[in-house]
């Protein structure tokens, strides 16, 4: 009866229906936030202060026309947007949720992570390709920009965590954090504020929402997606940011640890879990109201000059200081 | 010269080189159709092709149709964000064929409501162009705070865009002691507002890195491809129609024409937010110093033989009208040329890359906004018979039925 | 410069060409003019300047205007179809305003183009030749920019000639 067991854990709680409740619960959360902070609204009417928007948003997109454009490399556009979901979807199952392991996990799924979120940006961009339309093939040419700019700081404030803890699994590091408190500060602030700010950039959010341009190139890789394929790329984007914030949360800030009551220890995880995946979620909210979109070349620039050396930086610290 | 040099880059490579983007006529970037098809190579814009008339209405042709009173509505629909420059400007012109003076009173008025409107439209302006670089939360802030000009656009004149409140001899409704001090209290909320985004327009370092250094336009080309307004004003030549050619009392009312020397769009931005520092500067002085009087003379419907030429600093920059007037009720022959059509050449020619200056793909719609385009007040000129054009030759009552039928 | 200085100056230039002056006062004096259309000559009132010139001078003018006099900036230039010919305007200036106005057949639309001098005024020919069907030799490019694809040849929209379709109303009403 384990298997059945586990398959309803992966299909249900912590799993797949749980990670698209969640994420429609967070992208609620950011509109409502980025509202405030521009002194609108927000969602409003739909369920209580708008919280069923998003999943009214994505049930509307399922019931509308899906056009197919004639010149498109048919395979691909039509396959890409499940890839996307299920590969944030195999993510989202890694993370520590309940407990202090997640449903996949085995030694070095730090590196499958990493990977993991990597994969998604080729699914990107060959989304931009397939689709050969001029605004559609800019958008993919920018995010392979961008994945040359934030690539590299990114692994390399994740991979300083695990020289801390001396490890690759992240089983292992949210162990060590949960029972060293000390680690939430001193080195590792460096390397949450570069993970956090690449994270902006791999979920392509303001600053960084290059490949998406809205006034410049329409909606860049995105354009030609409509109806049901639209819905899941944005349900893969929802599944991203839920996935990027626990992985901030598992690597830095200790995962779902915190003081508990023996006994009821699965719930005060996920509870744990969320206060700090909001936590996360605020900043990547704050900042993608703050400022203005950068140009490309801008942003490559900013992050070579200035991310990849503080993130050298940061594994230098580790070294020495731990 | 360029032409070749492509033709020659173009057959050296075995792949395509250049890559043709249109931009419209619908696009997220445009407010207004226009359609602009950009060579580039890679991100950089090496040349540009531009098509204007997409909302052409035939106005021109219109007004010769229908009488001087009625024109004043249809001039005012070339454009609703710069519709009291075009009624003024109307208003002036046919003034000036009739060969009258309007009260002072009048005057003072007109200038009021004028420099309401270019807080409105600036205001306006500075919200689109923080949306074309990606600054929502700007926009959001200073659409907001355009909600006190149209507040007090709509208490003064009865309706928040479409004004109608320049009529030929003056104006059509007064001023109240009690309005004066709204206007006054608004002014204050404004003022301080203004100034807060002044200071995020130029210490904000993603601003800065948008605008800054893009979209160049030299004096010297500005002045030889006939540039007005902000655009102009930005690259340092200091020429305002309120200044070189004053009409209703801008002689008396104290102004600083605003330059600045940086040539970008940075530099029109700044432009643009220190004109509604003066705007609301003068508002002030109209309503401290207005005289009392009539605000509106009698003139009768057909104005004398004769021509005229009438200047207004709208928003956007110089607006001209010229009337001919050939005794009857309806003009012969009435011209009118918006700021944005005398902007294209420069907007053209800040869109090519020239030397060591590269102009990027995702600079285009700033650029393109930043000389605030108004592709509505642009093409007025032919008469196209499809059916949106039959709708506004409709009498009143054939409208009503159209629309009674249609259910 | 004042206006009336530009008028000697315009007068002195170009004296034997145009044949009469007259600073007109209201309304009733410009009427003259336009009722018989023979006669050049310039207007002067506040600020604004008008000159009649003949087709053969018309570059000229606009060179001295532009060259010596510092008329650079080309406001607008107004086409116009009177029944008898066709009236091309190009307001110059920057405070004073001169309208140098010109005439030529209604057959036979040619007139020299002003591009050379002040490339600004590209637009503003190409808008007139779409609209009346001038032609100015030398523009460098008379494409079509107002009138949509598609429009046919030789049907000028902003002629006397040319009358919007009317439509019948829907119903009759007595």
């Amino acid at each position: 009866m384990e298997w059945l067991l586990e398959l309803l854990q992966i299909l249900v709680f912590p799993g797949i229906l749980f990670a698209i409740l969640l994420a429609f619960i967070y992208e609620w959360f950011d509109r409502k936030i980025y509202a405030k902070l521009q002194n609108r609204v927000g969602p409003l009417y739909t369920g209580p202060s708008g919280i069923l928007q998003p999943f009214a948003d994505f049930v509307k997109l399922l019931a509308k026309e899906d056009i197919v454009p004639n010149d498109v490399d048919k395979p691909l556009f039509n396959a890409l947007p499940i890839v996307a979901l299920t590969l944030s979807l195999t993510g989202f199952l890694a993370l520590p949720i309940t407990g202090l392991r997640g449903i996949i996990s085995f030694n070095g799924d730090l590196i499958f992570l990493i990977a993991l979120m990597t994969l998604i940006c080729i699914v990107i961009i060959y989304s931009g390709i397939s689709s050969s339309n001029r605004f559609s093939t800019m958008g993919a040419e920018r995010a392979a920009l961008q994945l040359l700019g934030y690539e590299i700081p990114m692994m390399l404030s994740a991979i300083s965590i695990g020289l801390v803890a001396k490890s690759m699994w992240v089983y292992e590091i949210v162990s060590t954090q949960a029972s060293n408190i000390w680690f939430l500060m001193g080195p590792s602030v460096l390397g949450f504020a570069i993970f956090v700010l690449c994270g902006q950039a791999e979920l392509e959010r303001i600053p960084f929402d290059i490949p998406e341009a809205e006034t410049e190139i329409v909606a860049g890789w995105l354009t030609e997606f409509s109806g049901r394929k639209l819905a899941l790329f944005r349900l893969t984007k929802d599944v991203e940011l839920l996935y990027l914030s626990g992985l901030a949360v598992a690597l830095f800030l200790g995962g779902p640890s915190g003081p508990i009551i023996p006994g009821l220890e699965p719930i005060l995880y996920l509870v744990y879990f969320l206060l700090k995946t909001l936590f996360v979620l605020f900043l990547l909210t704050t900042l993608r109201a703050l400022f203005a979109r950068l140009r490309i070349d801008q942003m490559v620039n900013f992050s070579w000059k200035y991310l990849v050396p503080l993130a050298i930086l940061q594994v230098l610290l580790v070294r020495v200081i731990v | 010269m360029q032409e070749e040099e492509l033709q020659r880059a173009e057959k050296k490579s075995a792949y395509e080189l250049f890559f043709d983007i249109p931009l419209g006529p619908q696009h997220p970037a445009l407010k207004e159709p226009a359609f602009f098809k950009f060579k580039v190579e890679g991100e950089r814009v090496i040349g540009v092709d531009a098509d204007v008339s997409y909302n052409h209405r035939g106005i021109e042709k219109a007004l010769e149709y229908r009488n001087y009173i009625q024109n004043i509505y249809l001039i005012e629909r070339i454009c609703g964000i710069c519709n009291v420059a075009h009624t003024l400007c109307y208003a002036q012109a046919i003034e000036q064929l009739h060969g009258k003076e309007i009260p002072p009173r009048a005057s003072y008025i007109r200038l009021m409501i004028e420099e309401l409107a270019r807080i409105h439209s600036h205001a306006l302006w500075l919200g689109v162009a923080a949306h074309e670089i990606g600054f929502d939360t700007l926009f959001m802030y200073v659409w907001r705070d355009r909600e006190v000009v149209m507040d007090i656009i709509e208490m003064l004149t009865g309706n928040r865009v479409t004004t109608a409140i320049n009529t030929i001899g003056g104006v059509r409704r007064d001023i109240s002691d009690e309005a004066k001090e709204k206007v006054r209290k608004g002014m204050n909320i404004l003022e301080e507002r203004v100034k807060y985004y002044r200071k995020v327009a130029l210490n904000d370092p993603t601003v800065n890195a948008r605008c800054s250094g893009v979209g160049i336009l030299r004096p010297r080309d500005a002045i030889r491809l006939c540039a007005v307004g902000p655009t102009l004003r930005a690259s340092g030549v200091k020429n305002d129609v309120r200044l070189d050619d004053p009409y209703t009392f801008h002689d008396e009312v104290p102004l600083n024409v605003i330059t600045c020397d940086t040539m970008d769009v940075l530099g029109r931005v700044v432009v643009r937010v220190d004109e509604m520092l003066e705007s609301v500067n003068m508002v002030r002085y109209c309503l401290d110093h207005m005289p009392s009087g009539d605000v509106k003379i009698k003139l009768p419907l057909s104005p004398p033989v004769g021509e005229a030429v009438s200047r207004v600093e709208a928003p956007r920059g110089e607006l001209i009208h010229y009337a001919r007037s050939n005794g009857t009720k309806n003009p012969e022959r009435y011209k009118v040329r918006t700021p944005t059509f005398e902007n294209i050449p420069s907007v053209a020619d800040m869109l090519t890359s020239k030397g060591d200056h590269d102009v990027n793909i995702a600079d285009i719609p700033i650029v393109l906004a930043s000389i605030d385009p108004c592709f509505s007040c642009t093409a007025r000129m032919e008469f196209r018979d499809v059916s949106k054009g039959k709708t506004w030759i409709w009498s009143l009552e054939e409208l009503k039925t159209h629309c009674k039928n249609r259910g | 410069m004042d206006e009336n200085k530009v008028a000697e100056a315009l007068k002195n230039k170009f004296g034997e060409k145009i044949l009469k002056i007259m600073i007109p006062k209201k309304g009733e004096e410009i009427a003259k003019d336009l009722v018989i259309p023979e006669i050049m000559e310039i207007k002067v009132s506040k600020r604004r300047v008008f000159v009649a010139v003949p087709a053969e001078v018309y570059k000229e003018v606009i060179r001295y205007l532009v060259e010596e006099l510092g008329f650079n900036h080309v406001q607008a230039i107004t086409g116009l179809d009177t029944s008898k010919f066709i009236e091309v305007m190009p307001h110059l200036g920057r405070g004073i305003t001169v309208t140098v106005k010109t005439r030529i057949e209604r057959d036979k639309p040619v007139l020299s183009t002003i591009t050379d001098m002040v490339p600004g005024a590209s637009l503003h020919e190409r808008e007139i030749h779409d609209l009346l069907g001038v032609v100015f030799e030398g523009h460098p490019n008379l494409d079509r920019i107002i009138v949509p694809e598609g429009w046919p040849e030789n049907v000028y929209p902003l002629r006397k000639e040319y009358a919007p379709e009317q439509p019948k109303p829907l119903r009759e009403v007595s």
